[in-house]
């Protein structure tokens, strides 16, 4: 009969001891879901993919943002979402209420910077909450609000010339969170303008914000 | 009273079979090599990912938007089964593409042998340098897709046909209409195919109405029992038996819809305009050489079936908005045995061994300049008409920093974005998860993200580093620690 005890005794150690042990989770994880063939961004010069980090660019120590709260004008006067003002925000997210979306075709929005300044960089956030291309990008500095004299083009993406400001060579790009440097390369202005012509997803414009990076002249 | 299936004398028999096999192995030979080097394509690894599931228990399911028939897939897992690897992870691309470069190879040989058979020795070696070089049967070769297969059961469909129409004897139409079936149980397109060519060899040949009627009361239920079979699992799911028909009106709506929707004009733009690497000779010999094929022959009933099918296939798949470059296989394929017919008259203009052995070498030169441009020095090249989506170089890059990464600790895979083809393939040998929506918690290990999401992982994970999966499609590889 003891024996007998021993055996049950021990046959519920082990159980216990078996429950303490632990072993690692193991949850099934999501698959993939099954999608048809991928519509292909085609762009005639479409940059080729950064390989690694994006490397430091250098500006003056005295550098700031002239952009931040700065006035903001654009070509559409009714733009489909949001306001002008949300490109100088500060706020570089991708979510509905932190973007402007202007009409179709070409559009602007200029950047009033409020005093002359030596340009060192401009930082755009176009659309990041989806892969694509945006069209046509010319973004060009002058001191004269219509940008009839004095102009300078920064960036020019535009081959075809169909954003009207001259026929450019500068690659496009597909947008990401990171932004977009462009080496402004010392442009003097007070003004910024950056020109559009749709994207590779729909015929609309749109701009999350903007940085621009200077010394004010004295 | 018709003729019957001709049957060449012993000697040209023995010419017909070397020629054939000759064909087959110069075919096979010129497909093997590049089958590992094309990064992966998002529809080969969808196409990878289902095979896997059929191999694991997940059996097969007919999903009308996003994938084709079953026939790829069975046949494969038939294959892998016999001879070993059973799990993804097991698997090299070179395993899965050598399905369709197989396919490739027998559509050259078939069509050699064919068209040696059914009209001379001269166009059937013509049908087996165009379509055992020519740039796109080359390129579609390599890719675990539907397509190549389906052209191969296309020509033995056309050849069923054909023989039905223009002899004495209707068992071809049995097997006819099992090719046919495979060919609806392979692709949705081949529907109009079928249908479309079917018209074409009736107009030309002319058989006795009743005749048609007879050959199709054969070939009907034969092909209709092999797509019920297909679809149904071979009986395993009864209810999905007909799925295929089921799906008409959505496929009809995809056809004709705004997805990879472009204008009449761009199957002639890709495949005729110098665009791209190499010059589209493929394009400019098939056209040409089509032309003069049934410029000579049009009072022959082949050659006036071939120019049919391929104005209306050419036709329909223009007149269709939904457009990728494989599709042109289809209306390629008539192309290409009238364009040989056309080189083989071509040829008979001079008398002599030099006449026939020189345009030959010569077509060989300009299809091979052309293949050797698209398919192996730049197969996934932006402005390379036949790289459609294709993915990118850079997932080589990814699969040695993940390796690196990863080390021997075989960390979870936490792949966060909308968008990710053809990683699911690249990841086979991991655990891999993948969310649409940042998961409320990360597990330690390894993390692919695409921008969208990077700010709300941003503070989870470290080390963020872009890899391109395919063109304009970019994710981040971050640690998780």
């Amino acid at each position: 009969m003891s024996a007998l005890r021993l055996l049950v005794a021990s046959l519920a150690l082990v159980a216990v001891a078996r429950a303490a042990e632990l072993v690692p989770l193991v949850t099934e994880l999501p698959k993939p879901l099954i999608v048809g063939t991928p519509v292909p961004i085609k762009v005639d010069n479409l940059e080729a993919p950064r390989k690694g980090p994006r490397a430091d660019f250098l500006v003056p120590a005295a550098a700031k943002n002239l952009a931040l709260k700065a006035t903001v004008s654009s070509s559409d006067s009714a733009p489909l979402l949001g306001d002008p003002e949300l490109v100088t925000d500060g706020d570089k997210d991708a979510a509905e209420g932190c973007f402007v979306e202007l009409a179709g075709g070409t559009q602007w929005i200029q950047i009033d910077l409020g005093q002359s300044a030596d340009l060192s960089a401009i930082v755009v956030w176009r659309f990041h909450s989806q892969q694509r291309v945006y069209l046509g990008c010319v973004v060009q500095a002058s001191d004269d609000p219509d940008f009839i004299s004095g102009v300078t083009t920064i960036y020019n993406s535009d081959a075809q010339n169909i954003s009207g400001r001259g026929a450019g060579k500068d690659p496009s790009y597909i947008e990401t969170h990171e932004g977009r440097v462009l080496d402004a390369k010392g442009a003097k202005g007070r003004y910024v303008r950056l020109y559009s012509h749709g994207n590779t997803s729909n015929a609309l414009n749109h701009y999350i914000e903007v940085e621009v990076w200077g010394v004010p002249r004295p | 009273m018709r003729a019957s299936v001709p049957v060449p004398p012993p000697a040209a028999r023995r010419a017909v079979v070397w020629l054939g096999a000759l064909v087959f192995a110069l075919a096979l030979l010129l497909r093997l090599p590049g089958l590992d080097s094309r990064p992966f394509h998002p529809d080969e690894a969808v196409n990878a990912h289902l095979l896997d599931g059929l191999l694991n228990g997940e059996g097969y399911r007919y999903r009308q938007h996003d994938h084709h028939g079953p026939t790829l897939y069975r046949l494969s897992a038939s294959v892998l089964t016999m001879t070993g690897p059973t799990r993804a992870a097991d698997w090299e691309a070179w395993m899965l593409r050598l399905f369709p470069a197989v396919a490739g190879s027998v559509v050259a040989a078939v069509a050699a042998i064919w068209l040696a058979v059914r009209v001379d020795l001269r166009s059937g070696l013509a049908a087996g340098v165009l379509l055992g070089l020519a740039a796109p049967y080359v390129y579609y070769s390599g890719s675990f897709i539907h397509e190549m297969l389906l052209i191969a059961l296309l020509l033995g469909w056309f050849a069923c046909a054909w023989a039905c129409a223009t002899t004495d004897s209707l068992r071809p139409a049995w097997l006819g209409g099992l090719f046919a079936g495979l060919m609806l149980a392979t692709k949705e397109t081949a529907a109009p195919i079928l249908g479309l060519l079917l018209l074409a060899i009736i107009a030309a040949a002319r058989p006795p109405l009743r005749r048609v009627f007879a050959a199709l009361l054969r070939a009907t239920p034969a092909a209709l029992l092999v797509v019920l079979l297909f679809y149904s699992d071979f009986g395993r799911e009864p209810a999905r038996a007909l799925d295929l028909f089921r799906a008409v009106g959505e496929q009809v709506a995809r056809g004709t819809g705004e997805e990879h929707a472009y204008p009449f004009s761009t199957y002639f733009r890709w495949f005729l305009s110098p665009i791209g690497p190499g010059l589209p000779w493929s394009g400019w010999l098939l056209v040409d050489l089509g032309l003069f094929g049934f410029l000579a022959g049009r009072r022959e009933p082949l050659p006036r079936a071939l120019a049919l099918g391929f104005a209306l296939l050419a036709l329909f798949f223009s007149a269709l908005p939904y457009k990728t470059p494989w599709l042109v296989l289809a209306p390629a394929l008539p192309l290409a045995l009238l364009a040989a017919l056309g080189a083989a008259r071509l040829s008979r203009l001079a008398p002599g061994r030099v006449a026939v052995m020189a345009p030959v070498l010569l077509l060989a030169s300009l299809l091979a300049s052309e293949t050797f441009e698209r398919c192996v020095r730049w197969p996934v090249a932006p402005d390379n008409p036949l790289a459609y989506s294709p993915g990118s170089p850079d997932l080589a890059r990814l699969a040695l920093d993940l390796d690196r990464l990863a080390g021997d600790a075989n960390p979870v895979v936490q792949v966060v974005a909308e968008d990710y083809w053809p990683l699911p393939w690249t990841l086979r040998r991991y655990r891999a998860g993948f969310w649409s929506e940042p998961p409320a918690t990360l597990q330690a290990g390894l993390l692919l993200v695409s921008p969208a999401h990077v700010s709300a992982v941003a503070g989870r994970a470290r080390d963020f580093a872009p890899y391109e999966l395919r063109p304009g499609l970019t994710l981040f590889l971050a640690r998780v620690p």
